[in-house]
């Protein structure tokens, strides 16, 4: 290990590395001939001037070989065509789970709703007569107890009706089949309605 | 804002090593080479004394350090030095494996005559034996007089290269000085005995 230069010592260093000695001042060239002669401090000046100067122009130098670039993942270096195709993959994990829905439902609303048949039989029978009956009993009865007489009662009447609602005939299978032609000219219907009113009358 | 961008010519070195650092450009790398690379090839040849070949790979490796450690680069500082720390730390590290075997003393016997400053021969072969006094310095020694008196580095710069104090820097210089004029003494037909008598 060097030890560190005493006050003399880097004077004479900070003289040495910057002056030569015709830039002395008197004072200085005092200072520097009680430690050495001036042909020593001369010769450093020209060791430090020709040091300068020693090695001439080198060789040429070739060119920069500079290796392709990595990314970088989780602070470690990948090469770049992997991290290409971690790109690509997740692009198409993400299109398989998200499926595009809006254009979807547009095109299905912008289709036109094209009818299969030209006549479609309903299958339920709505009476147009509905008769109600109403409960006469005592006023001072609590209204709770004559509301549930009430469903019940309305209950009944369902399943009266429901008992009543006629078993539509096979036939119906055969008209919601595409006839090509109108209901009104179809045989069969005319045998369906016909059948229906005579089991009204009954 | 492209057309307002510099070329990459009139960027600072520091503003090039962003572009290294941000886009790993290889523009930006290949134009430091071309200010530096010749520089630090002379500074290989010198603390390494080795041929251009294997100085052109230790610029070579150089430059590929610092793409791989531009993450430790401070823009903040010269990358000037910075990159002069890289090099003289390789020097070292290389200086640890094999170490450049130092020339006999005995080859200085023969120059025990008097200089002619005019005289060319005389002055070449004060050169060389500046060469061979060099090699015999400390390796510490020898990195800060190349880097003071061949590279011409500041003292402060020197000691921000060799990660050193600025006293530390002296010292070194001082000593480095004083053992090469012992060994150029015969160049000093007056060399006084009180040449170094300061310790």
């Amino acid at each position: 290990m060097d030890k560190h230069l005493n006050d003399n010592e880097e004077r004479l260093f900070d003289l040495v590395d910057q002056k030569d000695f015709d830039q002395l001042t008197p004072e200085e060239q005092t200072f520097v001939e009680t430690h050495f002669s001036e042909a020593a401090y001369r010769l450093q000046r020209q060791l430090i001037s020709e040091s300068n100067t020693l090695y001439e122009a080198v060789a040429e130098v070739p060119p920069l070989v500079v290796p392709m670039a990595n990314s970088t993942v989780f602070g470690k270096q990948i090469p770049l065509y992997q991290a290409f195709i971690g790109i690509a993959a997740t692009i198409a994990l993400f299109l398989s789970i998200w499926p595009d829905q809006t254009e979807k439902t547009e095109v299905q609303n912008n289709k036109p709703a094209l009818s299969k048949t030209d006549t479609i039989i309903q299958t339920k029978i709505i009476r147009d007569t509905i008769i109600r009956y109403k409960n006469h009993r005592n006023g001072n009865q609590s209204a709770q107890s004559s509301r549930s007489e009430d469903d019940q009662f309305l209950a009944t009447q369902m399943r009266i009706l429901e008992a009543n609602t006629l078993q539509l005939p096979e036939i119906v299978n055969d008209l919601n089949r595409s006839g090509g032609h109108s209901l009104k000219d179809d045989p069969a219907s005319e045998r369906l309605l016909k059948s229906t009113y005579q089991s009204d009358a009954r | 804002m492209g057309i307002f961008r510099k070329h990459i010519t009139q960027l600072t070195d520091e503003e090039l090593m962003v572009e290294v650092i941000n886009h790993h450009s290889s523009s930006a790398i290949t134009e430091l080479h071309r200010r530096y690379s010749k520089k630090l090839l002379g500074y290989f040849i010198k603390m390494l004394q080795r041929d251009a070949d294997t100085a052109n790979d230790f610029v070579q490796e150089l430059f590929l350090r610092i793409l791989e450690k531009k993450h430790l680069y401070d823009p903040e500082k010269k990358f000037y030095t910075w990159l002069f720390t890289i090099a003289s730390n390789m020097c070292k590290t290389a200086y640890r494996k094999s170490p450049i075997v130092a020339l006999s003393t005995d080859g200085y016997e023969l120059n025990r005559h008097t200089v002619d400053g005019d005289d060319l021969a005389e002055k070449n072969h004060f050169k060389e034996l500046l060469k061979e006094s060099l090699e015999h310095l400390e390796h510490h020694h020898k990195t800060v007089f190349v880097l003071r008196y061949m590279e011409q580095f500041s003292l402060n710069e020197i000691a921000e290269i060799t990660e050193t104090s600025l006293g530390t820097v002296k010292s070194r210089l001082f000593y480095a000085t004083k053992k090469m004029t012992e060994l150029l003494k015969a160049f000093d037909p007056t060399y006084e005995s009180t040449f170094f008598k300061l310790n």
